[in-house]
């Protein structure tokens, strides 16, 4: 039998702690287990011949920490390769036992809330999984996994070996993992992934892991695998020892399997002791099977949210048709303003967002799965990536956090060709157009069968129907009336058949005057007729209302937070001074009513922010003041621009730089000061943190900046401000450098050659204004 | 062998006047609209936040230059005077989860007020976790202030040796940058001085 057959059917075993257990035999800490495979093969073999003989039939290999951010090539490829002849050679004479390669996280956090990239992550897992199937392991373990993104590049190349995967994930005391996911969402995700079972080890004992294990159970139909610690460790005398016997942890884990978990064994602090006992408990019980009926499930980092119950939102505001300040944050590269749109959406109460990014200037490829690695890392929201370039979508579904929805595939062969083995190898839930090689059917009955052919090809790739999302297209009713009725005819018999629907709102009233109407009268009939999901604009009450209405009792409106902001009165400047953004553009925009633009910002805005940068500068305003001040301000320039004639008045020649040195990940002070030099009315092009020097330099050069701002936070990461300051005079001597940051003062600055250290963020604007001020229009 | 610690954040109490101290609000109280503020980011962080820590108790020797800290060496003239009249030492490191960070970059650029102020809860929140498992370690003994990699002359890249020692990236999840900085963000990794015996007990 192999592995993948006995997962499927029944009871596994796995082995237990061996990390802990080496500790018993002399392992100091700090000293590193793998390389007792070398060191003290006889150890390594007895132990896991210990636990072939308490019933272990899955044995992992010392594998855990062996990867090559650890040790060099050599000793690397060596470890592995000893770590699996060892619990080969144990397995050797008995039937159905098998050996797992054990991978363990890498020891660094991946980007962007650490510094390791994607793609390097899986680098380096496939080093480790190719010298593991070469030496014909029988499975891949993927364990101790606290990031949900570390554990998609993991599992992706896994993968690329074709050796049965299997993942366990570490749940904290809240029951997520260290950096948020829920066990749902994990379940989704690695099920998208195609995974072979999945679970969770470590951290916890099994009682504490008995939510955990009921949530997975409910959220895949994949075999749950747990692997607990032998209790949550508690002080002994002057050590702490993990203290559940042998006997405990066996009927602790007896509720575990009641739960669904049907792969079991342990981690920290049990030995062959437990897993005799385990083994001996539960065997005679039956096997239970799980039903679990097939869901539409996407996910995020966060959430799990189900397609096919209540209906659902989905923000379609991520596209920049029709968007000038989306295309100009697009063509920056500002990815911050993406994540703002995306939380106005979330607070509308938008479900989902749709992410499109096509402008024909820009490579999608490229832009796509940067904005969604930037939205996903911040935003809980599942995402629907979209994209008529499946290169594109592949990207970006190679990067998300999550399992998304992937909009679109349609029933032209050669889009299916495309798109499906993506979905295969990746994840997806597929948004299908129902439109081929001939065109959009005029006829609901037409567009169902075309439905029909989506599904049976989307099954070739071992596709349910329940990843499919089927869009029965909404064509304007300004065109031809019968329009509308055609797409609800189509959505009610794809309902009948059982399959979920999704449709793009707004085209319906396309040409018309009054859209929102229409609108909100074609969404209500679409919700009534059992429309799954409805991509819209969030950010209309109407259609929200229309939505929530539809969607029954479950379906909540949030309250609005903009209420808390009561009725005051006072002028704009007090508002601004106070920190009051909501009230400040409300004043704003009735002064504009007896006011010039220019006057209001001028005679307004201005001196407020000059009288808290002073006061800020005096002492008598502290930073979180001066922020506040700051952004209210920049909410009443919002309003008074959009009155001014023609946008771009910010000259070119007003531009600043500004960026986090390469190494350092922390940019709040480099956040600080672009906050307020945006303020004093500089176009300030922010390039983020982890800069390489060759991408400041370059973007000083292709702007033509006049002034540069570099922050760094550590001494580490000095040499990097020293880098980036000497290409900077190299390539753009003109360019003026201001620095800031925690690690640097006065001399050191000068040392490193900047013009000015920017000991905080108003040291920085009066630096600014003394450039410009020498800086003649049009000279640089 | 390592302790584990892990807490929910009903079990850590966050002081607003230690985040607003770390977001520079100086001495002036703050007024009605940062209070406000300052209560909605402290809901949000606790929303997020989840403590782990590792620690291990070592005996301190003193060869040479140097110190050994269990398995550990170092050569560290200010943590030797730290540590003077010590016998043994708790090495331990510890974070608040990696949820945090996320609203750093959610609120990073555009809501600079916010993230500020989510960035100080995020340091006090450290500080009162790492107080709360020191003072849980100290069973009646006497023990000095922490003394972090970084402070003096005890070297910055010491801290990855200590998440080694303490088997962090499987205890806590804390890992180390290729330029030496600790993510999740709000992470501390630290040495605390147990006070010999004898000097207490000539106190």
């Amino acid at each position: 039998m192999t592995i993948r057959d006995a997962i499927k059917t029944g009871t596994l075993f796995f082995d237990g702690g061996c990390g802990t257990s080496l500790q018993a035999q002399g392992l100091r800490p700090g000293e590193l287990p793998e390389r007792w495979n070398l060191q003290y093969p006889d150890r390594i073999l007895a132990l896991h011949r210990a636990y072939l003989a308490a019933g272990a039939q899955i044995l992992k290999t010392n594998t855990f920490g062996a990867n090559p951010l650890k040790f060099d090539k050599t000793e690397h490829k060596a470890i592995i390769q000893a770590g699996a002849a060892l619990a080969k050679q144990a397995v050797a004479d008995c039937a159905d036992r098998f050996v797992a390669l054990d991978i363990g996280p890498l020891g660094r956090l991946l980007a962007p809330l650490g510094d390791l990239g994607f793609e390097d992550a899986v680098t380096l897992f496939a080093q480790t999984a190719e010298i593991g199937a070469a030496c014909g392991v029988d499975c891949i373990l993927i364990e101790t996994m606290m990031d949900s993104l570390e554990t998609k590049a993991a599992v992706l190349a896994a993968k690329e070996t074709n050796l049965p995967v299997l993942v366990t994930n570490t749940y904290g005391a809240d029951g997520k993992l260290l950096t948020g996911a829920t066990p749902a969402a994990m379940a989704v995700l690695l099920e998208g992934l195609r995974v072979d079972a999945l679970g969770a080890n470590c951290g916890l004992g099994p009682k504490q892991l008995l939510p955990v294990v009921q949530e997975l159970s409910g959220a895949t139909a994949l075999p749950v695998i747990v692997n607990p610690n032998a209790g949550l460790p508690q002080m002994v005398g002057d050590s702490a020892v993990f203290v559940l016997s042998p006997e405990a942890f066996a009927a602790e884990m007896a509720a575990l399997f009641r739960a669904g978990a049907t792969l079991l064994g342990g981690c920290c602090g049990t030995t062959p002791a437990h897993i005799a006992a385990l083994t001996k408990a539960i065997s005679p019980l039956a096997s239970l099977s799980r039903i679990v009926t097939p869901r539409t499930l996407v996910s995020s980092y966060a959430q799990v949210l189900e397609l096919g119950k209540a209906p659902v939102v989905i923000g379609e505001r991520l596209n920049p048709t029709g968007k000038p300040r989306l295309k100009e944050a697009l063509r920056a590269g500002d990815m911050d303003f993406l994540v703002q749109e995306a939380l106005a959406q979330q607070n509308a109460g938008a479900q989902a967002l749709d992410v499109n990014v096509g402008l024909p200037e820009l490579d999608e490829p490229t832009l796509l799965p940067r904005a969604v690695t930037a939205l996903a890392a911040a935003v809980p929201l599942p995402l629907q990536l979209d994209s008529g370039d499946p290169k594109a979508l592949a990207a970006a579904m190679r990067v998300y956090n999550g399992k998304p929805l992937v909009n679109s595939v349609s029933g032209k062969q050669e889009s299916m060709d495309a798109v499906f083995p993506l979905v295969a190898q990746y994840g997806g839930v597929a948004v299908a157009l129902t439109l081929d090689e001939k065109g959009i059917p005029e006829t609901a009955e037409e567009r169902v069968n075309v439905a029909l052919r989506i599904r049976a090809e989307a099954m070739r790739y071992g596709i349910a129907e329940s990843d499919l999302l089927f869009d029965p297209l909404t064509l304007p009713v300004a065109v031809d009336p019968q329009n509308a009725e055609i797409t609800l005819e189509a959505v009610r018999r794809l309902t009948v058949l059982g399959l979920r629907t999704i449709l793009g709102i707004s085209n319906v009233s396309f040409g018309l005057p009054d859209r929102e109407t229409v609108n909100a009268g074609f969404l209500a009939r679409a919700l009534e007729t059992g429309l799954s999901a409805a991509i819209l604009n969030p950010l209309s009450s109407t259609l929200m209302e229309v939505a929530a209405r539809g969607g029954g009792a479950e379906y909540k409106l949030p309250e609005l937070s903009q209420a808390a902001e009561h009725e005051e009165t006072g002028s704009l400047s007090q508002a601004i001074e106070r920190g009051l953004a909501g009230r400040a553009e409300t004043l704003c925009r009735a002064l504009l009513e007896t006011e010039a633009p220019i006057a209001v910002i001028e005679g307004h805005i201005i001196p407020a922010l000059d009288a808290v940068g002073r006061g800020f500068e005096n002492k008598t305003v502290y930073l979180p003041g001066l922020l506040l001040a700051a952004e209210a301000a920049k909410a009443a320039f919002g309003v008074a621009r959009k009155k001014l004639p023609s946008v771009g008045e910010q000259s070119a020649a007003k531009t600043i730089v500004l960026a986090t040195v390469r190494g350092d990940i922390h940019d709040i002070g480099k956040n600080i000061a672009a906050a307020l030099l945006e303020n004093y009315g500089y176009r300030v092009l922010d390039l983020g943190r982890d800069v390489p020097p060759e991408t400041v330099a370059g973007r000083v050069l292709a702007e033509r900046a006049p002034l540069a701002g570099l922050s760094a936070l550590m001494t580490t990461t000095v040499p990097a401000m020293r880098e980036t300051i000497a290409l900077l005079r190299k390539h753009a001597p003109q360019t003026r450098i201001m620095v800031g940051g925690a690690v640097l003062t006065e001399a050191l600055a000068a040392m490193l050659g900047a013009d000015c250290y920017a000991a905080d963020a108003m040291a920085g604007v009066r630096f600014a204004e003394q450039v410009f001020a020498n800086v003649p229009r049009g000279t640089f | 062998m390592i302790t584990r610690y892990q807490a929910s954040a009903a079990e850590v109490a966050v002081s607003s006047e230690q985040a607003l101290h770390y977001a520079g609000q100086g001495a002036l109280p703050p007024s009605r609209e940062l209070a406000d503020l300052l209560a909605s980011c402290l809901v949000e962080f606790s929303g997020v936040a989840a403590y782990r820590a590792a620690a291990l108790e070592v005996e301190i020797m003193r060869t040479g230059a140097g110190l050994t800290l269990g398995p550990l060496y170092v050569e560290s003239k200010d943590l030797s005077a730290h540590l003077e009249g010590c016998d043994r030492a708790i090495l331990f490191c510890a974070t608040v989860g990696g949820e945090p960070d996320r609203l750093l970059l959610r609120y990073g650029r555009q809501q600079t007020g916010r993230a500020v102020l989510l960035d100080a809860i995020g340091s006090a929140a450290v500080e009162a976790w790492c107080d709360k498992i020191v003072s849980n370690l100290a069973k009646g003994r006497i023990l000095r202030p922490r003394f972090s990699p970084g402070y003096g002359d005890f070297a910055l890249s010491c801290q990855g040796d200590l998440l080694a020692l303490l088997s962090a990236a499987q205890t806590t999840g804390i890992s180390v940058t290729a330029a030496g900085m600790m993510t999740p963000q709000k992470s501390v990794t630290a040495v605390v001085g147990i006070q010999a015996a004898m000097i207490e007990e000539r106190r």
